[in-house]
């Protein structure tokens, strides 16, 4: 079987989520068999610009994966922006003023004919995202052997009418999670044949040492823990207040962990609150190992990575309710709680604190949920059995 | 395959592709401030919600405005483009003289929240000529 991967940027140091799950399910379909190939432009990535083609056009080998590069068209940009802030304030652009924003929005005529020409090589072309031209223009060359995972989220690209036609003629879409798959059939009303939810593959063979970290760090009391982005997209501002209440009405040991890339969302952190920055990996699957709990307090998750390596550390995850992928996890898992606001999360944290083996028991649910559900043998498994019907 | 199907026109799809990229009339009005008003918007909405947490940074009211505006104002503006060099540069002094671990005097306090103000002032002013 011969699959291609068709997306607007591709590369090892490609920014951007979908970037990293694109090459992430590439490279595991690769390894398991599948003869996979991946279509792209010469554009490095999103904070490279759509019109900047850094990479030369032809063939190249990322490990097991063929990558062909096509030169990115560079249209006359004047329209872009206006445009773009039009769909970002929920505005409805005409037909022309949509086809004006996608005709700039990552296109390679080059490819488009490429697809065209190969399309018999090809058992199926799986596009990644749903917002790009290579995705929208693209799909429509091959519908009938056209399969999106679109990544979607609940934002302005999501309603432009050529990303509804677009949908609506690919022969399958896959998204990350249930709470994604339910969005578009709300938005674009995808049966139960054609949308399948798969989720994304996680490393499920992780060492970790608990006590390493805390000799490390020097971290000797009990304590929360988040890790990622430290900046108020994620909410982090939410969690260091509802922490401080806490704290008033709970004086104690207990700290809040923060690790991560960006500067911390406030400005007089209290003395409770442990800044430790950028850590690398091991330290990071260390500190979950460490944690009495791990919070992520993020309203906009498409699947959150963070949550499944703290379960499989064995930490009970502590969640936003308004982050509606998030809450599905661990309603579904059994391995954690959520909270909506400060009384929520005092109470939740007050609970866990206090029972160490609902702690494990949650850890243990959360654990099993990722080995279930995200282990890569299972996400490969159901893309060849039921994305790909082999 | 599980189906045969005829292959669309992938000319007459590049076709469409290419006049949507000759097409760079503005059917809209112009308008190159709507991204940094937009911005400004939203970071103040931003602001308003998470005066809770930056309520416990202790100070004066005005100084409470300080930190949160250079929190969470200053660094949505520094992202945008360079059209507002002037109000980017007014801001990014502004930034600079942040609070960092001690509080800070509120003389400080009251020169940041002038140069706060001179910066948008320059931008209302900008966006309204």
């Amino acid at each position: 079987m011969r699959v291609a991967f068709v997306c607007p940027f591709f590369g090892k140091d490609a920014a951007g989520g979908a970037e990293f799950a694109a090459r992430s399910v590439a490279l595991h379909l690769a390894d398991s068999g599948v003869e996979v190939e991946v279509l792209t432009t010469c554009l490095h990535d999103l904070p490279h610009g759509l019109t900047h083609n850094v990479h030369s056009p032809g063939i190249s080998q990322d490990g097991p994966i063929t990558i062909r590069r096509f030169m990115a068209e560079t249209p006359d940009m004047t329209p872009f922006e206006a445009l773009n802030d039009l769909i970002i304030d929920g505005e409805t652009l005409s037909p022309r003023e949509e086809r004006q924003f996608m005709s700039r929005n990552v296109n390679s005529v080059d490819l488009l004919r490429y697809i065209a020409a190969h399309e018999p090589d090809y058992d199926w072309f799986c596009f990644i995202p749903y917002l790009f031209g290579t995705t929208v223009f693209g799909a429509r060359v091959v519908p009938h052997k056209a399969i999106m995972i679109p990544c979607l989220h609940d934002e302005g690209y999501a309603r432009l009418q050529l990303v509804r036609d677009t949908i609506a003629c690919v022969h399958r879409v896959v998204f990350n999670a249930e709470a994604e798959k339910r969005f578009a059939n709300e938005a674009y009303g995808i049966d139960e044949e054609r949308g399948i939810t798969i989720g994304l593959g996680v490393d499920t063979d992780v060492t970790f040492d608990a006590e390493r970290f805390r000799q490390r760090f020097g971290i000797e009391d009990p304590f929360i823990l988040y890790a990622g982005r430290r900046d108020t997209t994620k909410n982090v501002h939410t969690l260091i207040a509802h922490f401080d209440r806490y704290k008033e009405q709970n004086p104690g040991p207990l700290k809040l962990v923060l690790m991560g890339p960006a500067d911390l969302p406030v400005a007089d952190p209290s003395d409770d609150i442990v800044d430790l920055g950028f850590v690398s990996e091991q330290e990071k699957r260390d500190a979950y190992a460490a944690a009495d709990i791990f919070c992520q307090p993020s309203l906009n998750e498409s699947f959150s990575y963070v949550i499944m390596e703290a379960w499989l550390s064995g930490t009970p995850c502590l969640v936003h309710e308004k982050c509606k992928v998030t809450r599905d996890h661990v309603v579904q898992s059994g391995g954690g709680l959520y909270f909506d606001d400060e009384k929520d999360f005092c109470g939740v944290v007050d609970r866990l604190l206090k029972d160490p083996e609902l702690r494990g028991n949650m850890a243990t649910a959360g654990r099993q949920y990722v080995l279930n559900n995200f282990s890569w043998e299972r996400i490969v498994k159901r893309f060849r059995e039921e994305v790909f019907r082999v | 395959m599980e189906e045969s199907n005829p292959q669309p026109d992938v000319e007459a799809i590049i076709q469409e592709l290419r006049e949507g990229m000759a097409d760079i009339e503005a059917s809209h009005p112009s308008d190159p401030d709507a991204a940094v008003r937009r911005e400004l918007r939203a970071s103040l909405r931003k602001a308003t919600e998470t005066a809770d947490v930056l309520g416990r940074c202790g100070g004066s009211l005005r100084g409470k405005l300080c930190k949160l505006l250079a929190f969470i104002v200053l660094p949505v503006v520094e992202q945008l483009n360079m059209h507002h060099a002037a109000v980017v540069t007014a801001l990014t002094r502004f930034r600079d003289a942040r609070p960092q671990d001690a509080p800070v005097s509120d003389e400080t306090l009251e020169a940041r929240i002038q140069k706060l103000e001179d910066a948008l002032a320059t931008l209302e002013e900008r966006t309204s000529s």
